[in-house]
């Protein structure tokens, strides 16, 4: 947001900067337990974003003033590694990262059993590895299956998905360059066995009938392709599932072959034809530019 | 012929997934009761007792809360005239720190299998001990009345050195001090560290 340019986001086909529809996704991989000192964790990979989630606990919260006395409390952090992003990320705890941490800790501690560990505390950290738009939805996804994967009870999974305004056009999913030159981001986070929301934020501007769209966009990601992803991910951990899984690929697309390094067989050659003829109007100095801007 | 509880074959359930109708089945360990359904708290296994009628679900990984029956490993950090106070350290066999407040109680009563006139004839502060979890919630209770529970090391009093088993008694190399305790079965065979599986 905020950022101007002449590029050009969406086609006239409807068709994104990376090859996806208006109302597709990133391809999205999940694996859970994935550390061995860790009481439990998942590695999110989702489009170009890499994050990994730890949860450590319950156990006792130190110091002794942040106990409380009738249930457990939930300590979120997220935290980006120097490496996340093109310029290399001063490292530490900034006002960004503070408030992501803050309102991730919130929407975990609405699902779990805090009421069963009273003066103890559940730390969860997620490092982002690679940032490419979209990682507190990332980490959150890959946070609720790491504390489902330690054991801790939770009414629910929390599963995470963004949508927002790209081109004129309410599109699911921002990747970095929507982000930076798009009008609105809405992250959100939600249970999907009750629909409840446990994170929503927005940045920019839409209409009341942009933001109803953008909001079911989100939700219907997140309950009908996300979740399942997470579910599965734990039940190739621990119950040897046998659905054909291959690495939980979600939907085809140009983003597919990028990750894989096995183009899907969708259209290969159609998108790379496509992709040459975008490099004609999309002036690759803009982007260069942009991705500087981090995550908005 | 007696019928034994049946159970069906166990299904791998998420937390927050349907179970049944709370008429079909209770809530029991791992499942939560809401609007008259009963669901799942973890991502785990379900086993459905169809005799009891009642749901369970063993989650992946135990969490470091304390039950009754766990054995844990904890030091002596405060001796009063009817009790000791244990600082829990470690659960044997699970490899995860303690959920909630690690500060214990030991009951004279619970001390030994014997009768107890003193504390400080059985416990001396800074020993470490194996004792037994009587209860978890809402304090940590605890009993070392059994053989292979009790003082698994003792400092010498002197030097502060862990003492050795001579015989019947403790001994301190150092200060060729003796100090006559009971002491667990297990006196120096344990390790503080729960190693990985």
């Amino acid at each position: 947001m905020g950022g101007h340019s002449d590029i050009v986001l969406i086609d006239k086909n409807g068709i994104r900067l990376d090859g996806r529809k208006a109302d597709e996704l990133r391809p999205i991989k999940i694996e859970a337990g994935v550390l061995k000192r860790a009481d439990g964790s998942a590695y999110v990979v989702w489009g170009n974003n890499m994050v990994l989630a730890a949860v450590y606990g319950p156990r006792e919260a130190h110091p002794r003033h942040v106990q409380n006395s009738n249930r457990a409390i939930v300590q979120a952090k997220y935290n980006m590694a120097a490496f996340s992003v093109g310029d290399r990320k001063r490292p530490g705890p900034d006002r960004r990262s503070v408030e992501i941490s803050k309102i991730i800790s919130e929407a975990l501690e609405a699902v779990t059993m805090t009421e069963l560990f009273p003066r103890a505390t559940i730390d969860v950290y997620m490092e982002v590895l690679q940032a490419n738009a979209g990682t507190r939805c990332a980490a959150i996804t890959a946070a609720s299956v790491a504390m489902a994967d330690a054991g801790i009870p939770m009414r629910g999974l929390v599963t995470g998905c963004a949508a927002g305004k790209a081109g004129d056009k309410v599109i699911l999913d921002l990747g970095q360059e929507e982000d930076n030159f798009g009008q609105a981001d809405v992250p959100l986070a939600i249970v999907p066995r009750t629909g409840e929301v446990v994170l929503l934020q927005m940045d920019g501007h839409l209409t009341q009938e942009e933001f109803d769209e953008a909001f079911r966009l989100a939700t219907e990601a997140a309950v009908n392709v996300v979740y399942p992803l997470q579910v599965e991910a734990l039940k190739r951990k621990y119950a040897g599932s046998t659905e054909d899984i291959e690495e939980g690929i979600t939907n085809g697309g140009l983003a597919n072959s990028v990750i894989n390094e096995t183009p899907s067989e969708v259209n290969a050659d159609e998108i790379v034809e496509e992709l040459a003829s975008r490099e004609e109007k999309v002036a690759l100095e803009d982007m260069d530019d942009g991705k500087q801007g981090g995550e908005q | 012929m007696m019928i034994m509880s049946e159970t069906e074959e166990k299904r791998f359930v998420m937390p927050g997934e349907e179970i049944a109708p709370l008429e079909e089945y209770l809530p029991g360990d791992g499942a939560y009761e809401e609007d008259g359904v009963v669901y799942s708290e973890y991502a785990g296994f379900l086993t459905l007792d169809t005799m009891e009628k009642i749901a369970r679900v063993e989650p992946v990984k135990q969490t470091g809360a304390l039950h009754k029956g766990d054995i844990i490993y904890g030091t002596i950090t405060s001796i009063r005239s009817m009790m000791a106070v244990v600082e829990a350290l470690e659960i044997e066999g699970r490899a995860r720190e303690i959920a909630g407040s690690t500060n214990g109680t030991l009951h004279i009563s619970k001390m030994s299998t014997r009768y107890v006139s003193d504390v400080e004839r059985v416990f001396r502060l800074g020993d470490t001990i194996r004792a037994v979890v009587v209860s978890g919630t809402p304090s940590l209770q605890l009993s070392t009345a059994r053989a292979d529970l009790g003082v698994v090391l003792a400092l010498c009093r002197k030097c502060r050195k862990p003492m050795i088993k001579k015989g019947k008694v403790l001994y301190c190399e150092d200060c060729e001090l003796t100090d006559s305790r009971p002491v667990s079965t297990r006196y120096a065979q344990y390790v503080l560290t729960v190693p990985e599986k």
